[in-house]
């Protein structure tokens, strides 16, 4: 499997304990994170992603914010919203 | 300033800022209307060598709402594109840029025209339509009116024209006194810290802007489709507001030293009338103010009602207003002129509301034409084409509002009231002191030469 690029060009915590934004040059992988993603978000990437940014603004609601081009996403997702704060502060998932 | 560095953020993000928008019937094509908004404010003529230019990541925009809500029902949208001919010298211009096709002209700019109706559907309307460059000077942008306005005026479908490109100012106030405690030079001697009376100063004199301006059928812009020609016809008005937005994120890449723009656009300027975030709008609102729309303004209602700017007069201008002093009601000439429009009834022959909903638009009727005897203090002077009636580049909007501000329109709705005789006089005591206006599109006057232009003088 190629190894993702998984550069973090973002990394902001602020706007209250647990805020995060992340963002992903190169969308190999589901989420910037430690230096080896799971097998499963690997995976889960589609072909052709583009750049995009992940913020979360409060942790504890579990919802991230995800956009790409002009576009955004807000997802529930408390378990990717938790790897995404545990990236931040430089732990594994 | 009429919304010049009017807020925290947006002071920040000159490109973005609206400075001022323009509405009126086109006096030389009175079918027609035209709408203006100006953006990146107090711009020296010799800012170089990367010159002011419209931004590439700013979505700039004029709405037009017809239909009492104050929501858009018409939006132009502008979008630019920035070219790098030479990326081997750090000229803005490699030679004399003789035409705006010139190719020693090293970064043009080129717009793309939407139009955007209420239902979010988009027609382009015009694509990579040049941009001038900024007048740089007698070597590089030579006889620059004639060499580019024209050819930065751009005919698009259905009869509208179109210019973007930089111009003069053509608000004037003056800053260094109003920003010195609320000072007008022409009656300084009656203020708290007196000083002998002056001539006032145009604080933008010789300064530019980066103008879009875009003139369309009258009938493109109302809910009938129609050209309304009775001016009691409440489908005859309707309201303007400009806005910039940016997108969502912002992410800096280290290895270019770019930046790169996620997600939805987001507005970050809005502009009606002039002066409302400026003077009305507190320090700690003015943010959110700039990212509302205006059909939120209910919010604000209550600093138009209860003017701060009313209640300072009186204490920098000692026994000068005692009865604005004493006027303890909401103000509703002010909600009127600036939130609803006047309604029929106030001043005879004349009105321009857009309904209940409080929304802070530039509200033009377009079946008033247009007057071959403009009066720059517009209709407190009797001249209804002029301010708040719209807004023409020659009124005096300082003048206008200070007057209003201090107790002159208040008989218009509380015929109790008699104002103070300074509310009658009251001035920043400026006028415009750049390139004079022109009679035809874009109207604007030529932009200040870099190298024609002088610097200041301090003193200390």
């Amino acid at each position: 499997m190629e190894q993702p690029n998984r550069r973090t060009f973002l990394i902001i915590a602020g706007a209250g304990a647990g805020a995060a934004a992340v963002g992903v040059a190169a969308a190999k992988t589901g989420i910037a994170g430690p230096d080896t993603p799971s097998a499963d978000s690997t995976a889960a990437v589609p072909a052709g992603a583009g750049p995009l940014v992940a913020y979360v603004e409060d942790a504890g609601s579990g919802r991230v914010s995800v956009m790409t081009g002009d576009a955004e996403t807000v997802v529930h997702d408390p378990d990717l919203v938790a790897r995404l704060t545990r990236a931040a502060t430089g732990r594994t998932a | 300033m009429s919304s010049h560095r009017e807020a925290p953020e947006i002071s920040k993000d000159p490109v973005a800022d609206n400075t001022d928008v323009y509405a009126f019937v086109s006096p030389d094509r009175p079918d027609t209307v035209t709408l203006i908004a100006n953006f990146i404010p107090l711009q020296l003529p010799y800012g170089g060598p990367n010159f002011n230019e419209f931004g590439d990541d700013v979505r700039y925009a004029i709405h037009v709402s017809n239909a009492g809500d104050a929501r858009a029902d018409v939006t132009y949208q502008f979008r630019f594109t920035t070219v790098v001919r030479n990326k081997n010298t750090f000229l803005y211009n490699i030679g004399p840029i003789e035409k705006i096709s010139s190719k020693n002209w090293n970064r043009p700019q080129f717009c793309t025209v939407t139009r955007v109706d209420r239902r979010g559907r988009s027609t382009v309307l015009g694509r990579n339509l040049a941009v001038p460059p900024v007048n740089v000077g007698i070597r590089s942008t030579p006889r620059y009116d004639a060499t580019f306005t024209a050819a930065a005026t751009h005919r698009l479908p259905g009869g509208r024209m179109f210019f973007a490109g930089q111009r003069a100012e053509s608000f004037h106030v003056d800053l260094g006194s109003i920003f010195d405690l609320g000072a007008l030079r022409p009656f300084q001697a009656a203020h708290l810290i007196p000083s002998a009376n002056a001539v006032g100063v145009n604080g933008t004199q010789g300064l530019n802007v980066h103008t879009i301006a875009i003139q369309v059928p009258k009938a493109d812009l109302t809910r009938t489709g129609t050209v309304p020609t009775d001016v009691m016809d409440p489908a005859a008005v309707i309201g303007v507001y400009a806005s910039a937005s940016r997108q969502k994120s912002r992410v800096l890449n280290p290895d270019t030293g770019t930046q790169a723009g996620f997600g939805p656009y987001v507005q970050v300027s809005r502009l009606a009338n002039p002066l409302f975030n400026e003077v009305i709008v507190p320090m700690a609102a003015k943010d959110r103010w700039n990212a509302t729309d205006p059909r939120d303004d209910k919010e604000f209602a209550r600093y138009v009602t209860r003017p701060e700017l009313a209640g300072l007069l009186p204490v920098l201008y000692p026994g000068v207003f005692p009865k604005l002093a004493a006027y303890a009601k909401p103000r509703a000439d002010l909600a009127a002129i600036l939130l609803t429009g006047i309604p029929a009834g106030v001043v005879p022959g004349f009105q321009n509301f857009t309904g209940p909903v409080q929304a802070d638009l530039l509200r033009l009727n377009l079946a008033i034409p247009p007057t071959p005897a403009p009066k720059v203090l517009g209709l407190i002077a009797g001249d209804p084409a002029g301010f708040p009636n719209g807004r023409r580049l020659l009124d005096d909007v300082v003048t206008i509002e200070l007057r209003a501000v201090a107790g002159a329109t208040i008989p218009l709705v509380d015929p109790t009231f008699t104002p103070d005789a300074a509310a009658a006089a009251v001035t920043d005591g400026t006028g415009n002191t750049n390139a004079g206006f022109t009679d035809h599109f874009p109207y604007v006057g030529a932009p200040a030469g870099g190298f024609q232009s002088l610097p200041g003088t301090p003193a200390a």
